[in-house]
C-alpha cells in the first residue's frame, strides 16, 4: 500500500513539474481596467510604440581591446530601433559557425568574414552593390581597393571594417646590438645576409607560424613580389598566370632557402611551429624577427617587454609586396532582416564607431578616421607595398596553401611537386568559372 | 498469481514512463541525427541550396580519395594504439595502487587520475610546448642527461609525430581505466587472496590468477568505452598538429570537419561518417570477441 502511495506521489510530482514548464503566465484580472457602460471622452490615440527588431551580429572581436567597445557603442547607437545581439567571433571555427548558421535557416544577420575569402560564400551572401550605390556617402568612406577585396564576379559581397595585412616585427635592441640597420626594403640576398649575421650570434633570425592560417604567408608574399616584379600581377589576380612558371619557381625556391638554411625558428621544427611557441620564443629574446598580423601587432609589441619595431617583409622578387586585406562583414541571403542589417552595418562602419578602433591602436577601414598612435602609424607605413587582391584561390586551394604547401615543400616532393599541385588547383578553379 | 502479474506489469509501465524523458533526449540528440546523417550521405548539399540525391557517389568518391583512406588508417591506428596502451597502463597502475591503503592510496589515485580531469585542448597545447624541439621539456631533458643525439623534431618527424600524440592520449585516458579497474578490484573478496597466499602464491601470481580473470568484464567495458572515445578524438590532434604536417596525422574527424565546414560538402562528410561508423562498430565487435571469456560470480 505504502509503495502504491509513493508511486502515485512521485507521478504527481513529475506531472506537476511538466505542467509548470508548459504553463503560460495567468493574467491578473485586477490589472484590467473595469468595463464601464458610461460613455467616456475618447482621447486621441497615442502612436503605437515601434516594435524593435532583433538583429544577430556575429562581429564581436574580443581579441581586440576595441572589439567590445565597438559593439557596445553600436548597441547604444541603435537601441531605439534594434535589439542587437553581439556574438563573439570564434576565429578558429568561423567557417563552421557560419555554414551551420546558414544551413539551419536561422542565420545571424551579419557575419564577420575576411572579404578575400568571400568566393566560398558567393552564392549565399547578399549583393551589397545596390545598397552602396544608393548611399554614395557610405561608399566613399572606403578605399576602392577595400571594396574590391570583397568583390566576387562583379558583386560587392562584403563591407570592410578594418584593414589587415602581414607585417614583420623585430626586436630593436637585438638588431642594434648586432649592428644591423633596417633598410626601407630588402630583397632575398640582403635578407639572407642579415639572417646569417643573426644566426652566427646563436639566435633565430625569423619566425612564421604554421597555424591560424599563417603558413601561407611566406608563399603568398613571395608570389606577389615575383609577379609584381615580372609585370604579371594582373594575370596573377585573374588566375591566368600558370603557377608552375618562373614566378612561382622563384617564389618557392626563395621560401625554401630560408627553411633550408635554418633561419626559421626553431630550425628543424619550423614546418609545424605554432604561433604561441613563436611568441614565447620572441618574448624570451630567441628570435630577432617574427611575422605577425597588423591588427595584432600593437598587442604583441606591448607584451614583449622590450622595444619592438615594424620592419619590411623581405621581397623574393625585385619589388616588395605583401598580402593583406581586410576584415569585413557580409549578410547571408537567408537573413530575415536584410535591410535592417545594412543599416546596422552602416552604423558599425561609421567614423564615430570606427574611431574607437583607431584609438586602441588598430587600423579601421574607414578612411575618414585619423590614426594618431605612432606605433600604428609605423605599421600602416608598411602597407605601402600592400597588394590586394591576390589570385582567386578557392577553398580547396586555400586549404592546400595553409596546411599542405610548406610541409610538402620541405618534407615532401619539394618545389616541383608543389608547383604541380598549385597549377592543378588553378586549372580546376578556371574550369569552375 | 494475477496480482503478481499485475504488479510486475505496473512496474514495467512505471519504468517506461520514467525512462520516457531520457529516451526523448537520446532520440533527439543521437538517433535522429544519425538517421539524418545516413540520408545526407546519399545527397549532395552545400548547407544552403536544396540537397540533391546522388546515390552512392559520395561513398565511391570517398573510397577513391587517398586522403580519406589515409585518414581512416590514421584514425584506426590512433584509436587502437592509444586504447591498448591506455588499458595496459591503466591496469598496471590499478595493480600497483591496489595494495596501497589509507591516505597514500588516495593521494596516488588522485595524482594518477588528474590527467583525465584536464581539458583536452589544454593538454594538447601543453604537449606542443613539451615536444617543442628548441625549448621543449623533452629535448632539454635529453640534452641534460647527455642524450642529445636522441633529440628530434617530434611533431614533424614522420616516424614520431603520430606516436607522440598517441602517448599523450594514453597519458590522458589511463587514469580513468585505472579507477574503473581499481573499483572492480575492491569487490573481490579478501578470502580468495588469503587462500591463494596460503597456497604460496605471491602478489603478482594472485593478480594473474585471481584479480585479472575476475575483473575481465570491467576490462572489456573499459576497453570498448575507451576505443569509442579514442575514435572520436578531434581536439587533441587538432591542437597539437591540426592533422599535419601534411597529412601525417590526419584523421577522419578532422577530414569530415574540413570537408563539411570548409569545403561546404556536407554529403561527402556524411558519407565519410557512415564508413567510419562501420569501421568503429567492426572494431568494437572484434574487441569484444577477443576479450570474450567466462564470467565468474563471487
Amino acid at each position: 500500500m505504502k509503495k502504491i502511495i509513493n508511486k502515485v506521489l512521485v507521478a504527481l510530482l513529475v506531472t506537476s513539474f511538466a505542467l509548470t514548464g508548459c504553463s503560460k503566465p495567468v493574467e491578473d484580472p485586477a490589472a484590467k481596467p473595469a468595463e464601464t457602460k458610461t460613455e467616456e471622452v475618447k482621447e486621441p490615440e497615442a502612436a503605437a510604440p515601434v516594435e524593435k527588431k532583433n538583429i544577430k551580429f556575429y562581429g564581436k572581436v574580443v581579441e581586440y581591446t576595441s572589439g567590445p567597445k565597438m559593439t557596445d557603442a553600436l548597441i547604444e547607437k541603435m537601441k531605439d530601433k534594434y535589439n542587437i545581439e553581439a556574438i563573439q567571433v570564434d576565429w578558429a571555427n568561423m567557417d563552421k559557425v557560419i555554414r551551420t548558421g546558414i544551413a539551419s535557416g536561422d542565420p545571424c544577420d551579419i557575419y564577420n568574414y575576411p572579404p578575400s575569402n568571400m568566393a566560398s560564400f558567393k552564392d549565399m551572401a547578399v549583393d551589397l552593390t545596390p545598397y552602396l550605390d544608393a548611399d554614395p556617402e557610405w561608399k566613399a568612406q572606403f578605399e576602392p581597393a577595400a571594396l574590391a577585396a570583397g568583390t566576387v564576379d562583379g558583386k560587392i559581397l562584403s563591407i570592410p571594417w578594418e584593414s589587415n595585412f602581414t607585417v614583420v616585427l623585430a626586436n630593436k635592441k637585438m638588431l642594434d646590438d648586432l649592428g644591423i640597420q633596417m633598410p626601407e626594403t630588402w630583397n632575398l640576398e640582403e635578407f639572407t645576409a642579415v639572417c646569417k649575421k643573426i644566426q652566427d650570434a646563436d639566435l633565430f633570425p625569423f619566425a612564421n607560424a604554421t597555424d591560424l592560417g599563417r603558413a601561407s604567408w611566406m608563399y603568398r608574399n613571395a608570389m606577389l613580389s615575383t609577379t609584381v616584379s615580372s609585370g604579371k600581377y594582373e594575370d596573377f589576380t585573374k588566375g591566368l598566370l600558370p603557377l608552375n612558371g618562373p614566378e612561382a619557381k622563384e617564389a618557392l625556391v626563395g621560401v625554401k632557402s630560408l627553411y633550408d638554411q635554418k633561419f626559421m625558428y626553431p630550425g628543424e621544427g619550423a614546418v609545424t611551429v605554432k604561433n604561441d611557441e613563436i611568441k614565447a620564443a620572441f618574448y624570451q629574446g630567441k628570435i630577432a624577427m617574427m611575422a605577425e598580423i597588423a591588427a595584432g601587432a600593437k598587442v604583441t609589441a606591448k607584451d614583449a617587454g622590450f622595444e619592438v619595431v615594424p620592419v619590411p617583409w623581405p621581397s623574393m622578387g625585385k619589388e616588395g609586396a605583401i598580402n593583406g586585406g581586410y576584415n569585413g562583414f557580409f549578410i547571408p541571403q537567408n537573413s530575415k532582416n536584410i535591410e535592417d542589417a545594412v543599416e546596422v552595418l552602416k552604423a558599425f562602419t561609421s567614423p564615430e564607431i570606427q574611431a574607437l578602433h583607431a584609438t586602441d591602436g588598430y587600423i579601421p577601414a574607414n578612411k575618414n578616421v585619423e590614426i594618431t598612435d605612432e606605433f600604428v602609424k609605423g605599421i600602416v607605413a608598411q602597407a605601402a607595398t600592400l597588394r590586394s587582391p591576390e589570385d582567386p584561390a578557392y577553398t580547396a586551394m586555400d586549404d592546400y596553401r595553409n596546411n599542405m604547401l610548406i610541409p610538402e615543400l620541405m618534407l615532401g616532393g619539394g618545389v616541383e611537386d608543389v608547383m604541380k599541385k598549385l597549377e592543378e588547383f588553378r586549372q580546376k578553379g578556371q574550369v569552375k568559372k | 498469481m494475477t496480482k503478481i502479474k499485475w504488479k510486475s506489469h505496473t512496474s514495467a509501465v512505471m519504468g517506461m514512463i520514467f525512462l520516457l524523458p531520457a529516451l526523448l533526449v537520446i532520440m533527439y540528440s543521437t538517433v535522429i541525427p544519425f538517421v539524418w546523417n545516413m540520408i545526407l550521405s546519399f545527397q549532395k548539399w552545400d548547407g544552403f541550396n536544396k540537397p540533391s540525391f546522388v546515390g552512392f557517389e559520395n561513398y565511391i568518391t570517398a573510397f577513391k580519395d587517398p586522403l580519406v583512406l589515409k585518414s581512416l588508417w590514421n584514425s584506426v591506428y590512433f584509436a587502437v594504439a592509444s586504447t591498448a596502451g591506455g588499458v595496459i597502463l591503466g591496469l598496471l597502475l590499478a595493480t600497483l595502487v591496489f595494495k596501497l591503503v589509507g591516505k597514500e592510496g588516495s593521494i596516488f589515485r588522485l595524482i594518477l587520475f588528474s590527467p583525465a580531469m584536464l581539458p583536452t585542448a589544454v593538454v594538447g597545447l601543453m604537449f606542443v610546448f613539451f615536444y617543442n624541439p628548441e625549448m621543449g621539456l623533452l629535448n632539454n631533458f635529453l640534452k641534460l642527461i647527455g642524450l642529445e643525439s636522441l633529440t628530434k623534431v617530434w611533431l614533424q618527424d614522420k616516424n614520431t609525430a603520430m606516436i607522440c600524440i598517441i602517448l599523450v592520449a594514453i597519458w590522458k585516458c589511463a587514469g580513468t581505466i585505472m579507477l574503473l579497474c581499481f573499483a572492480t578490484m575492491q569487490t573481490i573478496p579478501e578470502t580468495l587472496y588469503e587462500s591463494c597466499e596460503l597456497d604460496g602464491a605471491g602478489y603478482f601470481k594472485q593478480v594473474r590468477y585471481i584479480t585479472y580473470p575476475l575483473i575481465k568484464p570491467m576490462i572489456l567495458l573499459a576497453t570498448v568505452n575507451t576505443l569509442g572515445t579514442q575514435y572520436k578524438t578531434f581536439d587533441l590532434i587538432f591542437t597539437m598538429t591540426q592533422g599535419g604536417p601534411g597529412d601525417l596525422t590526419y584523421t577522419i574527424p578532422i577530414n569530415m570537419t574540413k570537408v563539411a565546414f570548409t569545403y561546404g560538402n556536407f554529403g561527402s562528410a556524411a558519407a565519410m561518417g557512415g564508413i567510419f561508423t562501420v569501421v568503429v562498430i567492426a572494431s568494437i565487435v572484434l574487441v569484444r570477441w577477443m576479450l570474450r571469456g567466462e564470467e565468474y560470480e563471487y
